[in-house]
């Protein structure tokens, strides 16, 4: 292997003939899946690695002032820090940094001068999320700008969070609520600070002590995980899923509005695991074949017909989520269990099974199709939502839903029919500058720009099947206040509604007075994409 | 023509009232919840923790 040194701490390594022994050496001291796929994922497309020796990290470190220093013998308190490049470099390229060379920066991971679980804090940038089954394109829809800084040069990496448990200061609950929050820190900075793992433990066990003492951690219980949560600053839901259908449809309101969600597993005989969901795989096809639309007959009005629709959550075959055991950017599928899946677990394990499946109708398999398959029952979902988010991704989309059922049988109309709907949670700001990139008629743009809105509001938008599939267009909207009464039909918090079947645009304010205008006839327009609503303005 | 004087004359019955079309909305919803004296317990979110008694 070729390698360059710059000065006595950078080691630059040209692994882009496909040699990464030493690199293999250095994570893998002993065999560990996490690792496997670790390597996987940066072989697809990484030619030089960039070792920085003696790097403090600041997760680690918090772990050593609370737990590792109490040990007489000497442990380690400096790590290594491994950076990626897609590109080759070499020691002129760290003195400084060409635009090309900060284009091709991958992530960088930390290791851990433990003897086991070596990788720590580590960013992957969205060039290393691969394809879901079947070639399906795969959305990294939780990822925030990372700043890095290696020997003065700074750059920037669009990724998400990932580390190893270390079964001492962390257990896999710590992990997946790190990764969920680090991203919301650095997403909605200043709003959510960053915690680090030894503070989340602490703060999981501060007022329930039902695993015992926080370290070394025994784990976390579920009401623990949302302890931490609330005492972190954010109002976390919890979701008991009872299908694989539900479970796909209220997951995917959260992950594609960019919020991380906690998947809570079980693996029978062996124990409960917690991955945190960042992304999703989406069927671009949106292939109907074997599915059935949603129907919701008139149950008020009559003669407005029967409003049919797709969730777009059935065009998502898997979720993308970060595991501390088993690796970055894993794929979950989630399915209903029924006595088949028996087959897949060893003769052994089925009184277990059978157990199991008297508490949990959800069957979740990671790396389907691969060697790194993994078979286990889904439990629960936490999702960890900003204060005041008080309307779900539910309860948003159904009044979204009744709204246009009313439209249709006010203005005497048939309902498209079957239409897409997607939901999803969004800063109002973000909508707002999203509007001059999407096509949009000029006027409704204008209106939604001018609008006073809620900070973070529930977007519902209808799409023409074949328009979404052909060019990703949508034809109208609902936009609803973040903070209306889920649990109460009174309350019906509409900020906005377009909709061209006949071209009308209506605006809810504040006190509660409202416009309803005829608009001119509009041509379907560009979908709500992340990328369109990005700031210009850079935070730490 | 004769399609954009239907057109006109149907977009002149609407009475253009949100408030109106907002209870018309809520009654559909309610009736999809199930209807106002459904138990609560039913409607929204169940705890994640009432089946779950391991950790992770």
């Amino acid at each position: 292997m070729e390698s360059f040194q710059y000065g006595r701490d950078f080691t630059g390594w040209d692994v882009g003939s496909g040699d990464w022994k030493c690199l293999t050496q250095m994570i893998y001291p002993r065999v560990s899946s996490a690792a496997e796929k670790f390597l996987k994922l940066l072989q697809t497309c990484c030619k030089t690695v960039v070792c920085e020796k003696n790097y403090i990290d600041l997760d680690y470190r918090a772990g050593y002032s609370r737990f590792y220093y109490l040990r007489h013998h000497d442990t380690e308190r400096r790590c290594t820090r491994l950076h990626f490049f897609s590109r080759n470099l070499t020691e002129s390229d760290l003195h400084d940094a060409t635009d090309e060379v900060a284009g091709g920066y991958l992530g960088y991971s930390v290791l851990r001068p433990l003897p086991d679980y070596r990788l720590g804090r580590t960013i992957f940038s969205e060039k290393l999320l691969p394809e879901g089954r079947d070639k399906t394109k795969s959305y990294l829809t939780c990822k925030a700008n990372y700043r890095v800084n290696l020997a003065g040069n700074d750059f920037e990496v669009t990724g998400a969070p990932w580390m190893q448990q270390d079964t001492l200061v962390s257990a896999c609950a710590s992990i997946a609520i790190w990764v969920a929050s680090w991203h919301m820190s650095h997403k909605h900075w200043p709003e959510f600070r960053r915690y680090d793992t030894a503070e989340i433990t602490d703060l999981a066990t501060q007022d329930n002590l039902s695993t015992g003492r926080s370290m070394p951690s025994e784990g976390l219980y579920p009401d623990q995980m949302m302890l931490g949560l609330n005492l972190m600053g954010y109002e976390p839901l919890p979701y008991d899923p009872s299908t694989a259908d539900e479970a796909r449809n209220r997951c995917y309101y959260y992950i594609e509005s960019g919020i991380p969600v906690i998947f809570g597993l079980y693996f029978p005989g062996i124990g409960g695991h917690a991955v945190t969901g960042v992304g999703h795989t989406l069927d671009e096809n949106y292939s109907t074949e074997g599915k059935k639309p949603r129907a919701w007959e008139d149950s008020v009005d009559s003669g407005t017909g029967i409003l049919e629709f797709w969730e777009n959550s059935q065009f998502v075959p898997a979720f993308v989520v970060q595991d501390d055991a088993g690796g970055p950017f894993r794929f979950l599928e989630i399915f209903d269990y029924n006595d088949d899946w028996n087959k897949c677990f060893s003769e052994k394990l089925q009184q277990k099974v059978a157990e199991c499946a008297r508490q949990w109708r959800c069957i979740a398999v990671l790396d389907r199709g691969t060697s790194l398959e993994q078979i286990c029952f889904l439990t629960y979902v936490i999702v960890p939502l900003p204060l005041g988010v008080t309307l779900d991704g539910r309860a948003a989309e159904m009044r979204a839903l009744s709204l246009l059922q009313a439209w249709y049988a006010d203005t005497d109309r048939q309902p498209r029919s079957p239409l897409v709907v997607r939901t999803f949670l969004q800063l109002s700001n973000a909508v707002k500058r999203s509007c001059t990139k999407r096509d949009m008629p000029p006027y409704i743009a204008l209106n939604i720009r001018r609008h006073l809105m809620s900070k973070w509001v529930w977007v519902t938008e209808f799409a023409d099947l074949e328009e979404l599939k052909a060019r990703k267009l949508v034809f109208g909207q609902v936009i609803q206040d973040c903070a209306s009464h889920a649990n109460s039909p009174d309350f019906f918090d509409l900020l906005l509604f377009n909709i061209p079947d006949p071209p009308t645009l209506i605006l809810v304010h504040p006190d509660g007075t409202d416009n309803w205008e005829d608009i001119g006839a509009y041509g379907s327009y560009k979908m709500f994409l992340r990328d369109m609503a990005e700031s210009k303005v850079a935070h730490p | 023509m004769e399609e954009m004087t239907v057109e006109m004359e149907r977009r002149q019955r609407v009475q253009k009232d949100v408030k109106r079309l907002i209870e018309r909305a809520k009654l559909i919803l309610e009736k999809r919840m199930g209807g106002r004296d459904k138990p609560r317990t039913d409607i929204g979110l169940n705890p994640a923790s009432r089946n779950v008694v391991h950790k992770f």
